[in-house]
């Protein structure tokens, strides 16, 4: 083989072949790197979407979903929202690689002015490279990775702005569409309800078996079942934990950082205004005054009452004021030292810095001294309880769901090692459960057809704010039929209302065929007896006029001089409606707040539509793999 | 093959091959590597070309996004970015984008004509396929508001419209109109609520324009 390259690799050929090995190394680099086996749920034109990826982006989207509605995914939920999340990534990926097939760049420079504008990493004094650094960590990233993302992101950000704020609406457009959509139209109507008729009809006792026979739906009692089960949550773990007053002590020493308060104090002052080359004249005069007000305020006289009515107005100039908790720092530094030096309630004594004379109380602490357990034992107890409880918690789920799948014909046992009461649910059916066993899974669990039949344990169920359920089926009441006697009147009323919606709707019918054989519609109300509705320049949204009436009666053509347009159209499941239009009317000004409004509706709507069509476009040219086994 | 009886011959052989063979190689090489550097200069100068356009474009969004905050009318500024990325960036994509963003700026001034002249360059100028349908439907949008109807069909006939469809449907349906032919407009809103993607915001306005045309007799 060798020998053979010698030989072959003469004059231009070894140049060449040695050429192109370099650019091969040079260019992709050698990368004998494992490139790991991490299962892999999808891949876009090649790039794959990890399980781990794939899972963190569900498990965000199923916790924003139960945050929303309080309750725990249902199992067909849970796979509407795996496949929405697969779809999402997949768009994004596909975005992803959009920015990059169009050389879409950001700079460095570009990178970290995106960083530094995120909020928080921000500290006191803008961005803050420590906040930064540990922010990044949390959301459980490396610094690399998380520009890495950003980067994606901007550029993807840069892409959709580019389509969707590109995108315009002339005036001509909007003034059309405003026209269009201000017309109105002159309505005659009339509503056939089922209900009218529904007295006169008689129904045999033979029609009423007939259907009885026939139908189950609505006649039935639903399926019922009775259920035991087993519930162990932190929450009741919690409130069996024992605590000792030296556990707590021991407790909050470990986790002081958390209890303690940064150190604020709430203050009143007052200034007496003096230059700091005073003569000893004035100064004397200030200190005078600052004692006098000094001994009434130590007297009992309050802030406010001392800057109402004691202020004789002699020099110096004198100012109450009050702060909330301030922090160390806030006030000037000579005042600082000492406020945060004394005790709560003490009267300060008079103090010269070169704003002048300073008298001040302190009126309240937070944190510092009063960083104490006693302060935070009730906040303590109930952490101490809850981390206790979720150690318990883990141990027995342990216990619970391997004692409950090998014992799988009684829960007894489960209960007894764990130390949780078994408890009996009464009959329920699927819309009466309450509580508990009203959550989807639990449902699943407590109507699941091998359960009733073996009569054995479920699996264990995982629920929200780690609550694990096991539960047996003690009982099932299959859904059973109800006599007829009991469904009788049920069961004329469905007919009743069966016949006269037919009736209503052939009458209908035979209105709207006479009305296209040239009747007028005068003549027509006259040959069949009713009654027109009338309803005169009524718009899209008009509220007077049913909903359905006025959907239809803006679908139809222009009248023209041959007459109305007309249309039939049902309402509910059991009347019937006619609707004729005989005059339609464009606006003849509009006032610019429509046309403006029309405008931002259509911007709005483009700016959807063109950017799905992008996506979809996208999408439709990428090659697209899903392994849906492995979600 | 035949084989080497002695080291001696051996290396005799081996310079004569060099003797032979060495100035093609050492050749080899130094193609390679100027090869090699060649490529890596360019590709380092389409990134920078690339950075420089990208931070333009962030400067011109977030001066066009002032702008509206702001409700001032001085552009100078936008168009200048724009002007240059139009000239010194023609290889990248900002400068479709930013052609894309100055059209709707004339438009929001009345400039029908410059408006037109953006869009013309990025259907004639952008190698993206997308890009290419968002400057078409806007133009001939744009030529259909100024009254020429043929033209504006003409441009978006003959298209491959992908994904698209239900958008330049809905434009074949205003332009029929305008033409007179209320049948041909009815067959196209038709077609476009038929052709309608994922996620729809115009469906009610295709729906509308049709319904006024009073399509159905129910």
């Amino acid at each position: 083989m060798l020998m053979q390259i010698r030989n072959w690799a003469t004059g231009w050929v070894a140049g060449a072949i040695m050429g192109l090995i370099i650019i091969t190394f040079a260019v992709w680099g050698i990368n004998f790197a494992d490139q790991g086996s991490e299962p892999v749920v999808a891949s876009v034109d090649g790039e794959d979407i990890k399980l781990r990826q794939f899972q963190q982006a569900y498990n965000n989207f199923r916790d924003q979903m139960q945050n929303y509605t309080g309750k725990s995914l249902a199992p067909g939920e849970e796979e509407l929202l795996k496949k929405q999340t697969l779809d999402k990534l997949i768009q994004d990926e596909i975005i992803n690689q959009a920015t990059v097939d169009n050389g879409l760049q950001i700079s460095d420079a570009g990178i970290r002015k995106a960083i530094e504008n995120i909020d928080v990493f921000s500290g006191e004094n803008g961005f803050d490279r420590g906040a930064y650094e540990i922010g990044v960590m949390q959301m459980g990233m490396t610094t690399v990775v998380f520009e890495h993302r950003l980067r994606q992101e901007l550029m993807a950000n840069q892409l959709q702005y580019a389509v969707t704020n590109s995108v315009f609406v002339s005036e001509k457009e909007a003034v059309w569409l405003t026209r269009i959509n201000k017309q109105t139209r002159d309505l005659t109507y009339i509503i056939l309800p089922a209900d009218e008729l529904k007295d006169s009809i008689e129904i045999s006792d033979g029609a009423i078996e007939q259907y009885y026979n026939k139908t189950s739906r609505g006649l039935s009692d639903p399926e019922q079942v009775r259920v035991a089960y087993l519930e162990l949550s932190v929450e009741k773990l919690a409130e069996d934990i024992e605590i000792v007053e030296e556990t707590l002590r021991s407790y909050y020493d470990d986790n002081k950082d958390k209890y303690d308060v940064k150190e604020q104090r709430k203050v009143h002052i007052i200034d007496f205004k003096l230059a700091p080359d005073a003569e000893d004249k004035d100064v004397e005069m200030a200190n005078n005054k600052a004692e006098k007000i000094r001994k009434l305020i130590a007297s009992g006289i309050s802030f406010t009452e001392i800057a109402e009515n004691h202020d004789d107005g002699t020099a110096p100039e004198m100012l109450v004021s009050e702060h909330g908790f301030l922090v160390r720092g806030v006030l000037p530094k000579e005042i600082d030292e000492v406020v945060f030096s004394v005790g709560e309630g003490e009267l300060s004594e008079v103090i010269r810095t070169d704003r002048g004379l300073h008298v001040f109380r302190v009126d309240g602490i937070k944190g510092g001294i009063n960083n104490t357990f006693e302060n935070a034992k009730e906040e303590v107890e109930k952490d101490y309880k809850r981390s206790e409880a979720e150690h318990k918690y883990f141990d027995l789920a342990d216990t619970l769901v391997t004692l409950a799948y090998e014992h799988a014909d009684t829960l007894e046992v489960a209960a007894e090692e764990v130390g949780i009461e078994i408890q009996e649910s009464d009959r329920f059916n699927r819309d009466s459960a309450t509580g508990i066993l009203a959550d989807p899974k639990v449902l699943a669990a407590s109507f699941d057809k091998e359960a009733i039949k073996s009569g054995e344990n479920s699996e264990a169920i995982e629920l929200n704010n780690n609550r694990l359920l096991v539960l047996q089926v003690l009982e099932h009441f299959p859904a059973e039929k109800k006599p007829l006697e009991a469904v009788r009147e049920q069961v004329a009323q469905i007919l009743k209302t069966e016949q006269a919606s037919k009736m209503q709707r052939e009458k209908g019918q035979e209105i709207l065929q006479q009305l296209k054989q040239g009747s007028s519609l005068s003549q027509v109300a006259e040959a069949l007896e009713f009654e027109w509705s009338q309803a005169e320049g009524v718009t899209r949204d008009d509220v007077s006029v049913n909903r359905r009436i006025l959907r239809t009666a803006f679908k139809l053509g222009k009248p023209e001089n041959d007459g109305p347009t007309f249309g039939g159209v049902e309402i509910g499941k059991e009347d019937y409606a006619v609707v004729a239009v005989s005059r339609i009317e464009y606006p003849m000004t509009l006032n610019d707040e429509d046309i403006d409004k029309t405008k931002a509706m259509l911007l709005r709507s483009k700016a959807n539509d063109e950017w799905s069509s992008v996506v979809d476009e996208l999408k439709e040219k990428a090659s697209i793999s899903i392994y849906s086994s492995k979600l | 093959m035949e084989g080497y009886r002695t080291d001696e011959e051996q290396i005799e052989h081996l310079k004569k091959w060099w003797d032979e063979n060495g100035k093609s190689i050492i050749g080899g090489i130094a193609i390679g590597l100027i090869a090699i550097f060649g490529w890596r200069g360019w590709q380092d100068h389409l990134v920078t070309q690339g950075e420089n356009a990208s931070d333009l474009y962030e400067q011109m969004t977030a001066d066009m996004r002032q702008k509206k905050e702001t409700n001032t009318d001085s552009d100078k500024g936008i168009e200048a970015i724009a002007n240059q990325l139009n000239q010194d960036y023609q290889s990248t994509p900002y400068s479709t984008f930013s052609s894309l963003l100055l059209a709707r700026e004339a438009v929001e001034k009345d400039d029908i004509d410059a408006a037109i002249d953006h869009l013309r360059w990025v259907l004639d100028n952008t190698d993206s396929n997308e890009f290419r349908h968002l400057a078409r439907l806007r133009l001939s949008r744009l030529l259909l508001g100024e009254g020429d109807k043929d033209t504006a069909l003409s441009l978006i006939e003959n298209v491959d419209t992908g994904k698209f469809a239900a958008s330049y449907l809905e434009l074949r349906g205003d332009i029929l109109i305008q033409q007179g032919d209320t049948k041909g407009a009815q067959d196209a809103y038709i077609q476009s609520l038929a052709n309608q993607n994922s996620i729809r915001g115009n469906q009610s306005v295709v729906q509308m324009k049709l319904d006024d045309l009073g399509a159905h007799q129910l």
